[in-house]
């Protein structure tokens, strides 16, 4: 099988239909002007020709912002747990027109979630997700994939990854699950000649080049620079102007900070246990019984979520867990921009 | 560990012991299971169900295999749930978790053990480990500060501890009955003759405790790698999902409880704090 | 077992909260029978009691009457919730946390200040249920777990947090004064979802940053109002290191 496939855009319509039926199909959709990820039931609905980023990351797909764990039923001296993945188990879901930066989380997340412990909530939806990436024709102001090692090129994470080149799509088949998709549909494809291969390789060497025009350093190699300046002035000048309110974490595709909680029905005889996103920038994000909070300033606050994407992560995962997306940027109400913090730590 | 690690084992509470006013020791049986084989330092997450999970450092000692216990203040939701539902109360149990004290390489050392009031809770069965195999020990000292004589938590083992290893103990603020040192347990170490080189010391209690602990320690030469202590943090998950016992790159559910001051003192964020 | 004896009373106020209480139809139902209601006008119930477990008290404190009133509620409960924004601030959103003496509010009765006092003035509150009005699920919530003996807990982030959870565009981006920023969020973030700006009905926030805030509406061309000047001086920049 070749690895480089063309639909065309009306046949690309076709899929989606054959897409449609096969999996619950998971794709960007332009509302009011926002484009944000969602389920969708017509093709009409999806929007594959948006630019930059998605509103918010599909993390939420595999990781909701809301999950029940399980319930429970108190009866007499008795308990009994419902386990609320088998419901997780067996979806079989198609994830269309996500990032390569996008890509890359999921990829992080995955080291992070399936390793010694394995989040099974997390891998059960990866397991039945096919992932169709989309590359990057026209980035935003706040793109700085490049700088990262995540983007504009994705080197893996994809079953399937399409590039936009005008009437067609240029598809890249990147794995066994992404192949079959395209053998089941052989009718709608055909082989990319080596021109159409090479056109994408100039698209994205031309968006590399435009994200390049800001001044960054590699991000992939700060640890140090920010290792040396954890005291440094300027952090007490981002808690200034922090607001704690968390919208960085939520919209970040690597965040994945949770607290967990119990619901209880109103009699009190059963419940669930509810898993929500939490975020460093709270408050209560470290607070332990008997009230001694460990991060009540916010200057460590703020801290906390940067050194988790430029060092903690490379101590962690032995990588760095931002993927310069820039939506905490785009979302951040007081202008806080994590390039211009790295740029200012690496300057110092 | 297999299946769903978030979904908790069912127990039941077969016994619970008053410590103090406000400080009891609930020993658990898991239904369905032999037990729960763990070391001295990890923890386990119970659930009060419908009240929610907290972190609790195993108390009992891991010779006994057929219940696990621990010694909780009531604090919180959860504490408060289990004080409430008392013996014959179901509650769920997930763990071990973490990393303990490390017990083999300790053998043939000293031990030099500070606990600061409910933080003795993690030292009780490695105390209990230790007697058990006594002969694998050096000198063992136990240094136990309370805030009053009331606070004082285990008052039956202490007394039968005494008869295999050192126990010395202080309060904050003494009564009309109280005849021994008042005073924060760092002054108990003013007293302590040990060889640091030939041993280990052994921590656990309120971050303060830790912070000023650990400086004595140093300006009585112990090293680094031997200065061992159980960090409290937030702990939700217990497998370093949730985030928010996070120091500097460690989590300390997962990395941690027990932690060598070497392997914290460089943290970019500061483990010790007061 | 005794069931624990329940009183709603009210204050100074337009009732919004009790009808957003009674809305809960069903849910409220269910929850009244575990608890036997002595006391609530708007149902019309007024039995005879002595002590009372839970008092629920909505509206602000507005005459001397009221102030009586409430102090002997206090006597002869156990527990005492505040309810709804003028029973935790006064209705005067941001401003209860700061004593000011007068703030201007436009009233139909054409009064230009006056007295319109928090519930804490004058008691102990045990819970705050904030809001104006009050969201109902919060509130069962509450009285779910005052029933069970659990720590009631507000929202611990602010309204941005649950804004960018809808996929809204942030309204100060489009130059609209929103307080989601500094306000305590739990409301779903309502108001900025339907396009209408955050006025602060939850209070101020955990570590609430009003320094940042007032930069942020600098930065912008915003207009910054006369209110958020005032909580400068006396939160500014809240915890900031």
């Amino acid at each position: 099988m070749e690895r480089f496939v063309v639909i065309t855009k009306e046949d690309f319509t076709v899929l989606l239909e054959r897409l449609l039926g096969a999996y619950q199909v998971i794709a960007p959709v332009e509302r009011e002007g926002r484009i944000f990820l969602s389920y969708v039931s017509d093709p009409a609905e999806v929007n594959m020709e948006y630019k930059g980023t998605t509103l918010l990351p599909p993390k939420r797909f595999f990781f909701p912002e809301v999950e029940v764990l399980f319930t429970y039923r108190v009866t007499g001296g008795r308990v009994e747990l419902y386990d609320k993945l088998e419901e997780v188990r067996g979806a079989k879901r198609a994830l269309l027109g996500v990032r390569p930066c996008d890509i890359k989380s999921l990829e992080i997340l995955d080291k992070v979630l399936i390793g010694e412990y394995k989040d099974p909530y997390y891998a059960a939806r990866r397991d039945g997700t096919l992932i169709v990436g989309l590359t990057c024709n026209e980035p935003d102001e706040y793109c700085f994939c490049a700088f990262t090692g995540s983007g504009p090129q994705a080197s893996g994470g994809f079953d399937l990854l399409m590039t936009d080149l005008g009437d067609r799509y240029l598809v890249e088949i990147g794995s066994d699950k992404g192949e079959r998709v395209v053998n089941l549909n052989l009718d709608l494809f055909k082989p990319a000649s080596k021109d159409e291969v090479n056109e994408r390789e100039e698209m994205l060497k031309r968006v590399e080049a435009e994200i390049r025009r800001q001044e960054l350093p590699d991000l992939t190699k700060v640890y140090e620079a920010f290792a040396k300046n954890f005291d440094a002035e300027l952090w007490l000048e981002y808690g200034r102007r922090c607001l704690a309110c968390g919208k960085c974490n939520y919209v970040c595709p690597t965040c994945r900070c949770f607290d967990v909680y119990d619901e209880p029905s109103l009699d009190g005889s059963s419940g669930k246990r509810v898993r929500v996103w939490d975020s460093c920038h709270f408050l209560s994000f470290t607070r332990v019984a008997g009230g001694k909070v460990f991060r009540s300033e916010r200057p460590s606050r703020v801290k906390q979520r940067i050194y988790h994407k430029y060092c903690y992560g490379v101590d962690e995962i032995g990588e760095i867990e931002c993927v310069g997306c820039g939506r905490c940027i785009k979302v951040c109400p007081a202008g806080i921009d994590i390039r211009e913090a790295a740029k200012r730590v690496v300057e110092l | 560990m297999r299946g769903n690690p978030y979904l908790p084992a069912l127990a039941k509470i077969v016994k619970t012991r008053r410590e103090t006013p406000d400080t009891a020791t609930f020993r658990l049986e898991i239904e369905g299971s032999g037990g729960l084989e763990f070391t001295p330092g990890q923890f386990i997450e119970v659930s009060a169900f419908g009240y929610g999970e907290a972190p609790f450092s195993i108390s009992s000692s891991p010779l006994e295999r057929s219940y696990v216990e621990v010694t909780v203040r009531r604090v919180g939701n959860v504490t408060r749930a289990l004080f409430n539902m008392g013996e014959g109360g179901v509650v769920g149990v997930r763990g071990p978790f973490g990393r303990g004290w490390p017990i083999e390489e300790m053998k043939g050392q000293n031990l030099l053990m500070i606990g600061g009031g409910i933080g003795i809770a993690p030292l009780r069965p490695l105390i209990e480990y230790v007697i058990a195999h006594r002969n694998s020990f050096g000198d063992v000292i136990l240094l136990y500060g309370a805030r009053t004589p009331k606070d004082i938590v285990y008052k039956e083992e202490l007394e039968r501890w005494r008869e295999h290893i050192d126990v010395r103990l202080t309060v904050d603020v003494g009564d009309e009955t109280w005849r021994g040192r008042t005073g924060v347990v760092t002054v108990l170490l003013d007293d302590v003759e040990v060889d640091p080189r030939e041993t280990y010391s052994v921590q656990c209690g309120p971050p303060i405790m830790i912070y000023f602990v650990t400086r004595r320690l140093v300006e009585m030469g112990f090293t680094d790698d031997r200065i061992l202590f159980s960090l409290e943090r937030l702990m939700k998950c217990g497998m370093g999902f949730c985030g928010h016992c996070m120091i500097g790159g460690k989590y300390v559910c997962r990395d941690g409880p027990v932690f060598k001051y070497s392997e914290v003192k460089g943290l970019l964020e500061p483990a010790l704090v007061r | 077992m005794e069931k624990p004896k329940v009183g709603i009373f009210s204050m100074s106020s337009c009732e919004g909260c009790l009808v957003q209480v009674l809305n809960l139809e069903d849910k409220i139902l269910e929850m009244m029978r575990s608890v036997e209601l002595v006391d609530c006008r708007l149902l019309g119930v007024k039995k005879s009691y002595d002590r009372l477990d839970i008092a629920i008290v909505e509206g602000a404190v507005m005459s001397d009457e009221e102030e009586r009133e409430l102090r002997e509620i206090r006597e002869r409960s156990k527990i005492l919730v505040a309810l709804g924004d003028c029973a935790c601030h006064g209705g005067r959103f941001l401003f209860k946390d700061f004593k000011f003496d007068s703030v201007p509010v436009d009233l139909p009765r054409g009064l230009k200040s006056f007295r319109a006092d928090p519930l804490d003035k004058y008691v102990k509150v045990d819970y705050y249920v904030y809001g104006c009005p009050i969201d109902g699920d919060d509130f069962l919530r509450l009285f779910k777990e005052l029933l069970m003996g659990k720590e009631y807990r507000p929202a611990p982030f602010n309204v941005c947090a649950e804004c960018v959870l809808k996929d809204n565009e942030c309204l100060l981006d489009k130059g609209i004064p929103c307080l989601g920023p500094i306000t305590r969020g739990g409301c779903g973030a309502v108001c900025p979802t339907s396009g209408r700006r955050c006025i602060g009905c939850r209070g101020l926030a955990e570590d609430a940053n009003v320094d940042s805030l007032i930069e942020i509406f600098t930065k912008r061309g915003i207009e910054v109002p006369e209110y958020l000047w005032e909580l400068k001086k006396q939160v500014g920049g809240g915890r900031r290191g």
